[in-house]
């Protein structure tokens, strides 16, 4: 039984109290009869909705978007600020030591922590389906509606609850720049879900999309694409609830959650890949290469990690023998060629269904890995000398930002387009507009530059893996 | 092998922040009832070893068995036995007492019809009965304190492990915690408790582990410390009269030395056992000195430390 959940009762107490919960059903009643009074006004003296059937069908959609504001908006705030609460409440620790299941803990927050929300929402959805019937809508319509806002509301909310579980943040800032990378690659499901919304206004009445080969209603389409982040994103929850100081993906998982990205964006796109236009293919390329820069963000391991590991090695190999290789492998630079061997399969399949040329997407993917590698080595730079120097990331990030950027404005100032293709941004946006294709020693240029970056960046890394190992051997 | 007294047993755990060890490859055996207290200076390494004791910070290396449990493979199962009382926590301001001792309850699977009871008798225990129906958001700090340990009372664990529970406590609020305390050492509940004020430990840890940048440096029984760190014993000797002839005999007697003498009160320093301190004590009467008073000082965990950290 739900409500027997421990932390749901914690939070009944705390949130349901009467002298409070008034407030919030005023409130809700006072929004309600505005628009009513709006709509009724207009409806009465402006004749804007025609008759009465339009009337009630233009409430029932202003009702739905009071309905996404109540679940997707302020649930969403509510979950996201459980945990900061706990951390700010200095009560985290009895929080984490609670005995009960991380499934148990992630429902107690996402339903205690909204339960005011959802008694508004339980309301709401009455008022929808009044509504809905009032305006001669079908009831399979409804249905969707309601598939639609609560998938979206999960995504969200799980989102959400997944982004703030981070003792460490939690104290200094809010969780913005996650949810912008998480706005970042979601963004074209987004996009594509308003594109749809905007273009058949008659909204969502009989629209269909293709996913692969198969035709679906698109509120259905948009459904099952944000159910399936939702198990992602609540396996992570799940995750660090039980394994609080691993990240958020085991390697296997990083793998997985990659093909199935790859899987679904395939997917949405197969219709217009196969129309062999050479700027989907492009674009399909560069969204699904969002997943290849910051899975491994999520999937890192940290230096202490990689301390308890190096011991673990050292204490089971009876000589030195392939302790490097060893730690290679575990190290976080493993996941991060994986990653790109995984879109690399997938972008050649794709440049072949569009019939592009092979070679030269080769050399394409080939500097496009240049690019990622400096990247990811910049990354790896920050774990293993962040403890050394809690302000490395800094430098880094400057590095990394002179990096994408500095080409772009030399390229300005020299009026010479050559030099915009050193940054990996020039370089992603020159993809489309190269005509046919571009000099094949300028590209080379790239990548010799490339690769000569990542050498210094290289040799650190390296030395500091050996420092770790030699300073396990003498523990 | 766990002993089958044995509740707690840590093989050289260490744990590493970067470049600082802030635990250096500790080794400790606790058996049931045992209180335990963690003392040292401020950045010793208490903190650290306890959370990861409590399952909130994950060991760099090292193993530890707590209740037959491995700490680094079943740690949720360990989770349900403990009381853990950070050093600084707080607990829900938004709730009364009794619905947060009732959360707790819930939590740690307490059954419905028992949890009621259960409230009670913990409020009771910790002496904020009166308070059940306030906010802990009006609580003051000491009772906050007490509330935390009513907190670890409701699932009745099997250990506790508190870390400076009284910092930052007023004296009163002080003394009604460590009255809490004593009440669970004297129940024979298993305990580790740090601080490094050590007066709040003395009269009830029957085992000490004197902690120093993160190394645990020494341990074992107070008493077996005490013997082994004072090689001799304090007496105070009261006598009604004639001081200075008492001072005369008991400089007589072997293994002794005059510490201070005022006021009809000698302090002697013996290293003898208690055979010879019957036997000085039969002397002095023999000789007519009229002894109203003669007892061993006892050296409190302070004196303790001190000694301890100047040989260091």
């Amino acid at each position: 039984m739900i409500l027997n959940n421990p932390l749901i009762r914690r939070y009944r107490y705390s949130l349901m109290r009467p002298r409070q919960l008034w407030i919030y059903i005023t409130i809700y009643i006072a929004v309600v009869a505005l628009i009513v009074f709006v709509n009724y006004t207009a409806y009465q003296y402006q004749e804007w909705f025609g008759n009465q059937i339009r009337f009630f069908k233009g409430l029932y959609y202003q009702f739905l978007v009071l309905q996404v504001i109540v679940l997707c908006i302020l649930a969403m705030i509510n979950s996201s600020s459980a945990i900061k609460d706990e951390v700010t409440g200095k009560s985290y620790d009895f929080f984490r030591m609670l005995p009960i299941s991380a499934g148990k803990k992630a429902t107690g927050i996402l339903v205690g922590k909204n339960l005011v929300v959802l008694l508004l929402a339980g309301v709401n959805f009455l008022l929808l389906i009044i509504l809905g019937m009032l305006g001669r809508m079908e009831g399979i319509l409804l249905a969707h509606y309601f598939l639609a806002v609560i998938s979206a509301a999960v995504l969200a909310n799980s989102v959400a609850l997944l982004s703030s579980i981070n003792p460490a943040k939690a104290k200094k800032k809010n969780n913005i720049v996650l949810f912008i990378v998480l706005g970042f690659i979601f963004a074209p499901f987004v996009i594509s879900s308003i594109g749809i919304a905007i273009r058949r206004i008659n909204i969502f009445e009989n629209v269909t999309e293709k996913f692969y080969t198969i035709e679906l209603p698109v509120l259905i389409l948009i459904s099952l694409v944000a159910l399936y982040f939702s198990c992602w994103a609540i396996k992570g929850i799940l995750r660090r609830f039980t394994r609080e100081d691993e990240p958020l993906f085991t390697r296997m998982g990083a793998y997985i959650f990659m093909l199935g990205f790859e899987f679904v964006l395939f997917g949405l796109f197969y219709e217009f890949l196969m129309e062999g236009a050479r700027k989907t293919n492009y674009l399909y390329w560069l969204i699904s290469l969002l997943p290849v820069l910051l899975v491994p963000i999520w999937s890192l391991r940290s230096f202490d990690r990689y301390l308890e590991h190096s011991g673990l090695i050292q204490s089971k190999s009876a000589g030195n023998k392939n302790l490097l290789s060893a730690f290679l492998r575990y190290s976080n630079l493993l996941p991060v060629l994986v990653l790109f061997a995984i879109w690399t399969v997938v972008s050649v399949v794709t440049a072949l269904m569009t019939r592009q040329a092979l070679l030269y997407n080769l050399y394409y993917i080939v500097i496009l890995f240049s690019f990622y590698l400096f990247l990811m080595l910049l990354l790896e730079l920050y774990i293993v000398y962040n403890p050394v120097s809690d302000k490395i990331g800094l430098l880094l990030s400057f590095i990394a930002i002179v990096y994408l950027f500095l080409p772009l404005i030399l390229s300005g100032i020299l009026d010479n387009k050559e030099v915009y293709l050193y940054s990996l941004l020039g370089f992603s946006f020159s993809m489309f507009s190269f005509k046919p294709y571009p000099n094949i020693s300028a590209i080379t240029g790239i990548w010799l530059v490339n690769v000569a970056l990542c050498i210094i960046p290289i040799i650190l890394v390296w030395k500091r893996y050996k420092h770790i190992l030699a300073a396990r051997k003498k523990m | 092998m766990i002993g089958k007294m044995e509740i707690l047993e840590v093989n050289n755990l260490r744990k590493e922040f970067g470049t600082l060890v802030a635990v250096n490859n500790i080794s400790l055996s606790v058996e049931k009832g045992q209180v335990w207290g963690l003392i040292g200076p401020n950045g010793a390494g208490k903190t650290t070893l306890l959370r990861m004791l409590a399952t909130v910070l994950r060991p760099t290396s090292g193993s530890v068995q707590l209740l037959g449990f491995d700490l680094a493979k079943e740690y949720l199962k360990i989770r349900r036995h403990i009381g853990y009382l950070p050093d600084f926590f707080n607990l829900y301001n938004d709730l009364t007492l009794r619905e947060c001792l009732e959360f707790f309850a819930k939590a740690y699977k307490v059954e419905n019809k028992l949890i009621p009871k259960r409230v009670d008798d913990v409020l009771d225990y910790v002496e904020l009965q009166r308070k059940r129906d306030d906010f802990i958001r009006h609580l003051s700090r000491g009772m906050v304190q007490r509330m935390g340990v009513g907190v670890l009372l409701v699932h009745d664990p099997d250990v506790f492990l508190l870390d400076e529970p009284a910092s930052g406590l007023d004296p009163k609020a002080r003394i009604q915690l460590r009255a809490v305390l004593k009440k669970l050492s004297g129940e024979g509940k298993t305990i580790i408790i740090s601080s490094h004020i050590l007066t709040e430990l003395s009269g009830f840890c029957s085992h000490i582990a004197l902690m120093n940048e993160g190394d645990i440096v020494l341990h074992g029984a107070v008493n077996e410390i005490q013997r082994k760190v004072f090689d001799t014993r304090k007496l105070r000797i009261s006598v009604l009269d004639d001081c200075e002839e008492a001072i005369r005999l008991v400089e007589e007697f072997t293994k002794t030395k005059i510490e201070t003498a005022r006021d009809n009160e000698i302090i002697v320093e013996i290293s003898s056992d208690e055979s010879e301190l019957a036997a000085l004590n039969s002397h002095l009467v023999a000789k007519g000195i009229k002894v109203y008073s003669f007892g061993e000082e006892k050296t409190d965990l302070e004196d303790l430390f001190m000694k301890i950290s100047n040989s260091e």
